[in-house]
């Protein structure tokens, strides 16, 4: 593992124009910049032990969606072949500080239902987008350049996508819930919301940038990465979906945020004397 | 002819002959601006030439350029710097630099072409490290070369130990 003061030397002969080489540049590289990620799931751990409703052996099936995504995103960062390896880590703080800031929002969602439902998603908003600055942080450190603010953009998208997706899907639900009838909805606001978001963002960019580019293509460039991003937002959140459908544990917190009421399931009533004839005892013979 | 008409007549001829006058004199105004000359004293070596461009779009290409320019009077901006040994610089699209002001009387300084200095700039991507290198004038500009069979090289030390070399990858 390297450690400490690097130091980088370019040369190139240029001839009469100017020094063949160029003057040394220094790059502390610290112990902590093997491991970009550690403030994310540092901060995750905290969450759990800081949150007393959190004190539970229940609270690491987290963990369960947390590794699966994990696993997939290794296998097709494997599958595809980048530029260069700092593609990669750029892909990685964005898909890395995404399933944090999801993990993070069941960890705290025993907060949120206390709150108006809107505060409660700007609350979520915002304690998302500070998990994702520290992850930004951790991974390109303090200095300010585009693909940081690019990146930070579209995390931002994909944050409140999820959220409205949530809040929109629950609201579609509200009378007649059921688990397949929310991830149906969730699906479609969730790659609408990304959609329509994408090309406000595109919009405004280019207005900046007055770049002389016609509408049309913008709007189609737009069309594709909103799609693009709302498909992989809704995947990344689908482990976490089936977690909290299935653990009672995490499906509380679920309705509780939403305010959500479950459909009732009626049983039908067992007849005793029914049960009694099928399930005879065990008889005792006397002598 | 009446007296009446005489006037009248004098009028439409003074009128066309005011119009003409009004109408030629903004092209001989602008003629005259081009004629008029000022000095662009030219700071940096090696340059081979140059072209700038006025606000009206004009370009202006001086081959093998002097200590000092004669340039019509406005204001200019570097378009491109070629210098010997095929470095070349272009201004990028959408960048606009400071305008140059020449005058009649005050000579401007246009600081372009060599020394050249070799820059890296170094920023991290998680566990990567992404190094920029730029070979930059003495106006600041940033050259290429036309020929890219032969990158810079780079090494790498940590403390005096070289860990790493190698040379980069135009992009």
């Amino acid at each position: 593992m390297t450690l400490g003061k690097l130091r980088f030397i370019a040369s190139s002969d240029i001839g009469d124009l100017g020094p063949s080489q160029g003057l040394e540049v220094f790059y502390n590289w610290r112990f902590y910049h093997n491991m970009p990620s550690l403030a994310l799931w540092l901060i995750l751990a905290a969450a759990m032990i800081v949150i007393k409703t959190n004190r539970t052996p229940h609270i690491l099936l987290i963990l369960v969606p947390l590794l699966i995504v994990s696993v997939l995103w290794f296998l097709l960062i494997q599958m595809i072949e980048f530029r260069s390896y700092a593609d990669v880590e750029t892909l990685n703080m964005m898909f890395n500080s995404l399933i944090a800031g999801i993990s993070f929002l069941w960890l705290y969602a025993p907060k949120l239902d206390r709150f108006n439902l809107w505060i409660a998603v700007f609350l979520s908003l915002a304690l998302t987008m500070a998990l994702f600055l520290v992850g930004i942080v951790s991974y390109h450190g303090f200095g300010y350049s585009q693909d940081t603010v690019v990146a930070l953009v579209i995390l931002a998208v994909m944050a409140l996508s999820m959220l409205l997706g949530f809040i929109l899907a629950g609201w579609r639900c509200r009378k007649h819930y059921g688990p397949v009838r929310f991830m149906l909805w969730l699906a479609i606001w969730t790659v609408f919301v990304c959609l329509a978001s994408i090309l406000v963002f595109y919009v405004i960019a280019f207005m900046i940038e007055q770049a002389p580019i016609p509408i049309s293509t913008i709007l189609l460039a737009a069309a594709a990465v909103g799609s693009v991003l709302g498909v992989c937002l809704y995947v990344i959140n689908l482990p976490y979906m089936i977690l909290v459908l299935c653990s009672s544990f995490f499906r509380e917190r679920f309705y509780a945020c939403l305010r959500l009421k479950p459909t009732p399931i009626y049983l039908k009533p067992i007849d005793s004397s029914q049960f009694n004839e099928q399930n005879s005892g065990t008889e005792i013979h006397e002598n | 002819m009446s007296t009446q008409t005489k006037t009248v007549k004098f009028v439409d001829s003074f009128s066309v002959i005011l119009l003409i006058l009004v109408m030629g004199t903004c092209p001989c105004k602008a003629q005259n601006q081009r004629l008029i000359q000022g000095e662009l004293k030219l700071v940096g070596e090696h340059v081979e030439h140059l072209v700038l461009q006025d606000k009206d779009g004009r370009t202006e290409r001086i081959d093998k350029p002097g200590e000092t320019i004669k340039l019509p009077v406005g204001q200019y901006q570097l378009q491109e710097s070629h210098l010997d040994g095929g470095y070349v610089y272009f201004q990028r699209a959408g960048l606009q630099d400071e305008w140059i002001m020449i005058a009649e009387n005050k000579p401007a300084v246009l600081e372009v072409g060599a020394p050249l200095k070799q820059t890296l700039k170094v920023k991290r991507r998680g566990k990567a490290l992404v190094l920029d290198y730029k070979l930059i004038g003495i106006g600041g500009e940033a050259y290429t070369k036309n020929e890219r069979n032969k990158p810079p090289r780079l090494i790498i030390y940590n403390g005096d130990e070289e860990i790493n070399s190698g040379r980069f990858e135009y992009g």
